[in-house]
């Protein structure tokens, strides 16, 4: 253990290289994850802030820089106090405003498809910029020797900018397409369309690269700024190949999807007639979105290991600079794995509980109409029996699954130089009281 | 307590700059005993003040302090012995005393708050019921009118004059014998499906499927008179309250990442009324029917007829989603009920000629937007 550290006298001022690893068992998490799952059964679902943190502490602690250990020091009270007041703020507001227009315009599609929609870009405009709260509550709860990270700079903006980029392309294509339907055909505006949205994917290297210098150049570790120095030209060549394959992975599912309607008739039964679908009957659809949605990821895994290895060579801190080891052939095992997991942690769940409903539960029986009564009280009792086992596998996995992403890229990560340590300071930035809120009500808190 | 006399290495942070000095760190009697050299110092971190970056675990291979008496300031021992003893010296750092004080008053807190419900339950006391009995009348007509519309989107409306006028004659005569202000009002869908629904503001959907495979005007009659009877008894305005009641806790319970769940609780919630409510609705109709001096033969042949599908569906289906969920329905129990009631005079729900006519409601079907905020007629 000794050795590892580096054998620096009292409070030495010269410039050092710094290394970072990532030390921890993956193993260990299962046994995590487990009894996290129970906690959330037991307290009905609010240890899950609680859960989080743990996972998080012990993320952090395997970062190792110069074998000392990165310290996570957010709480679960501040996430669930975070939550509470976006619950109130959006959550509560939104619920009750949609059921104040089902009352106001009672049935009118047009009233409701405008709700709907205005929702949409509210809670778009929202996204970004929960992205940022979050990843500046998580930064200012990174501490390592005592100094902590920090993001200076603007939720608003950044949500702004996470807005436009995709926001401006999409309008600029339904204008056009707009004004050539108008001058020609609906058909060949329906066309241009089409073209325009695949199109409109073209903007998302030089989106991720802008958004990233963004929030880089925000970042702050103690009193000395992160920089971010790239331009979006080197992420296209290896985008074709990625846009290339997802288009055609995306063009076979829909075939496929649309083959498996057009047979025995399910089309017009489901759609037209709305004779509800068996379960059965749903399955190979699932089957087909969720191996394209595997098929997509491990498309793309090529293109995500070299944004990763970009974004990281162009980040630079005190002279030193990153560097991103990612290949697309290790990515692709990770994502396929985790993926590989997820699905046989929940078809596990499903097995054990619908095990435990065979054995102690209630037996399922057709029922035509509503005159004829569900049993709730039955109903309630196979549930009980079913979540359990979903929620205790689902947090398993999921726990698994982030610990292995952790250690995939902070084991990759490298700093190129050596950084006068001594010289760094405490940062004078303030720090975010509560935590992600927003983040979690859209789930998009990674880590 | 055990005390730990050899000294350990460890590397001190003051927390002002990055920089680390090595410091030698020992477990005392009462806290972490740490010294650093050049200058020379010397503190001790009471064992209560101290905090970890991770729970301190049994096969812990290092450890990293704070403590709240010196904010800022950081100790890290790479030293399993020393992270082993520290477990008996501060047990508070240990995974299962901090996992157990985080979710201690929420487990004591779900337990009491199952208990209350239990007990609100036990005692008779429906919440959400009473919630729906303050909803003023104007509101229960639009959910009422927004369920239908969602309800029976791609159906059209079955509006033959003659037939509209035989099922508003039947519905006036059920309604003034509930004592309701306004008749209820029926609409007819052209939908195959068999099936009978009531929404909020005293508000019935019928199906042409239903209308078709009833025998007689007596057997609508009956179905129409279950309908009320949930009307009466607000089941429907309760459903919807309880739905969006219960969306708001899933949400709340999966810590806001529930989206997907609070979709299918609301689906769970819709999947239909308790079987307490069905007998309800079922007791109300009986009333209803021997008020309005109508046989309740005709909802007796209803459940018959109902149970008869049911068996033959039973072998050429296959199973449907959340059916699982659901449960076999006392069909044959609510049959019994309905035949072990006293006979008494009645009359035909609706003479010949009009029972012909709402045979034929769907000959002439229309869009249901165009007919929306139509308003029954005041008795």
């Amino acid at each position: 253990m000794h050795s590892i550290l580096q054998a620096a006298g009292p409070g030495t001022d010269q410039p050092e290289p710094i290394d970072i690893r990532f030390d921890g068992s993956s193993g260990r998490m299962i046994g995590l994850g487990f009894i996290n799952g129970v906690l959330k059964i037991l307290t009905l679902g609010l240890y899950s802030f609680w859960a989080k943190t743990e996972v998080r502490r012990r993320i952090w602690a395997a970062t190792r820089l110069n074998g000392e250990p990165v310290a996570y020091t957010g709480t679960g009270k501040e996430l669930l106090l975070g939550f509470l007041i976006v619950f109130g703020v959006v959550v509560i507001p939104v619920m009750l405003s949609g059921v104040a227009v089902s009352l106001l315009f009672a049935g009118s599609k047009e009233a409701l498809g405008l709700y709907q929609g205005v929702l949409y870009i509210a809670f778009f405009l929202l996204v970004g910029n929960a992205i940022y709260r979050a990843q500046r509550y998580r930064l200012s709860r990174t501490e390592w020797r005592g100094i902590r990270g920090g993001l200076d700079g603007s939720p608003g903006r950044y949500g702004w900018m996470y807005f436009w980029t995709l926001a401006a392309p999409f309008t600029a294509a339904a204008v056009l397409a707009g004004i050539v339907a108008w001058a020609t055909a609906p058909a060949v505006g329906g066309a241009i369309m089409l073209l325009g949205m695949l199109g409109m994917l073209w903007v998302l290297p030089w989106r991720a690269n802008k958004l990233q210098a963004a929030i880089t150049n925000d970042m702050r570790f103690g009193d000395r700024p992160l920089t971010y120095s790239g331009t979006a030209g080197p992420l296209y060549k290896r985008y074709l190949f990625a846009w290339g394959g997802n288009a055609l992975i995306f063009a076979a599912a829909l075939g496929a999807t649309g083959a498996y309607l057009m047979q025995e008739d399910r089309y017009i039964n489901w759609f037209v007639l709305k004779i509800p679908p068996a379960l059965v009957e749903l399955a190979p659809l699932a089957a087909i979105w969720v191996l394209t949605l595997i098929a997509s990821a491990v498309v793309t895994s090529w293109y995500r290991a070299m944004q990763m290895n970009h974004f990281a060579g162009h980040t630079h801190f005190e002279g030193a600079t990153f560097r991103g080891e990612a290949t697309g052939r290790s990515l692709m095992w990770l994502v396929l794995s985790n993926w590989l997991l997820s699905i046989g942690g929940l078809l596990a769940a499903l097995a054990i509980g619908g095990t435990l409903i065979f054995a102690f539960g209630t037996a399922p029986r057709e029922v035509i109409d509503e005159v004829a009564a569900p049993d709730r009280a039955a109903g309630l009792l196979n549930l009980l029996l079913i979540m359990p086992p979903i929620i205790i596998m689902t947090t398993l996995t999921a726990t698994f699954a982030q610990f292995r992403s952790a250690r995939y890229f902070l084991s990759r990560l490298k700093l190129d130089g050596p950084v006068a340590l001594g010289a760094i300071l405490q940062g004078a930035h303030k720090r975010p009281a509560r935590g992600e809120g927003l983040a979690q009500v859209f789930d998009i808190d990674a880590f | 307590m055990p005390s730990n006399s050899t000294a350990t290495y460890g590397r001190f942070s003051d927390g002002r700059s990055a920089s680390a000095r090595d410091a030698s760190v020992n477990l005392g009697l009462s806290g972490v005993e740490i010294r650093l050299t050049s200058p020379d110092q010397q503190m001790i971190w009471q064992y209560d003040t101290l905090k970890a970056a991770e729970p301190v675990r049994t096969h812990a291979i290092d450890v990293l302090l704070t403590s709240t008496s010196q904010p800022g300031a950081s100790v890290f021992v790479p030293s399993p012995d020393f992270a082993r003893n520290l477990r008996l010296s501060a047990p508070h750092l240990t995974a299962r005393a901090e996992r157990w004080r985080h979710a201690r008053p929420w487990v004591f807190g779900s337990l009491a708050a199952m208990g209350f419900v239990a007990l609100i339950y036990a005692a008779g006391w429906s919440p959400i019921r009473s919630m729906a009995g303050v909803l003023p009348q104007s509101w229960r007509e639009r959910l009422g009118e927004s369920a239908v519309a969602s309800m029976t989107e791609g159906h059209k409306l079955c509006a033959s004059p003659a037939g509209v006028a035989a099922m508003e004659k039947l519905s006036l005569r059920l309604s003034k014998a509930a004592g309701a202000s306004t008749p209820y009002k029926v609409a007819i869908y052209d939908w195959p499906l068999l099936n009978a629904f009531a929404v909020p503001g005293g508000q019935v959907v019928m199906t042409k499927g239903l209308i078709e495979k009833a025998g007689s005007p007596d057997e609508v009659a009956g179905v129409l008179a279950h309908e009320i009877g949930h009307g009466i008894e607000l089941h429907p305005e309760t459903g919807i309250i309880r739905a969006i009641g219960l969306a708001a806790a899933v949400e709340l319970m999966m810590g806001g990442s529930g989206g997907a769940l609070a979709n299918m609780g609301l689906l769970l919630a819709q999947l239909g009324y308790t079987r307490t409510a069905e007998h309800e609705a079922d007791l109300q109709a009986i009333t209803l029917l021997k008020n309005a001096a109508i046989s309740n033969k005709g909802l007796g042949d209803f459940f018959k007829r109902v149970e008869t599908i049911e068996d033959e569906d039973k072998v050429t289906k296959t199973l449907k989603p959340f059916d699982l969920l659901r449960t076999h329905p006392p069909t044959a129990e609510r049959e019994k009920l309905v035949r072990n009631q006293k006979d008494y005079p009645s009359t035909p729900a609706l003479d010949e000629a009009s029972w012909q006519e709402l045979k034929r409601v769907c000959t002439i079907t229309k869009d249901p937007a165009k007919d929306a905020g139509v308003d029954g007629a005041p008795l």
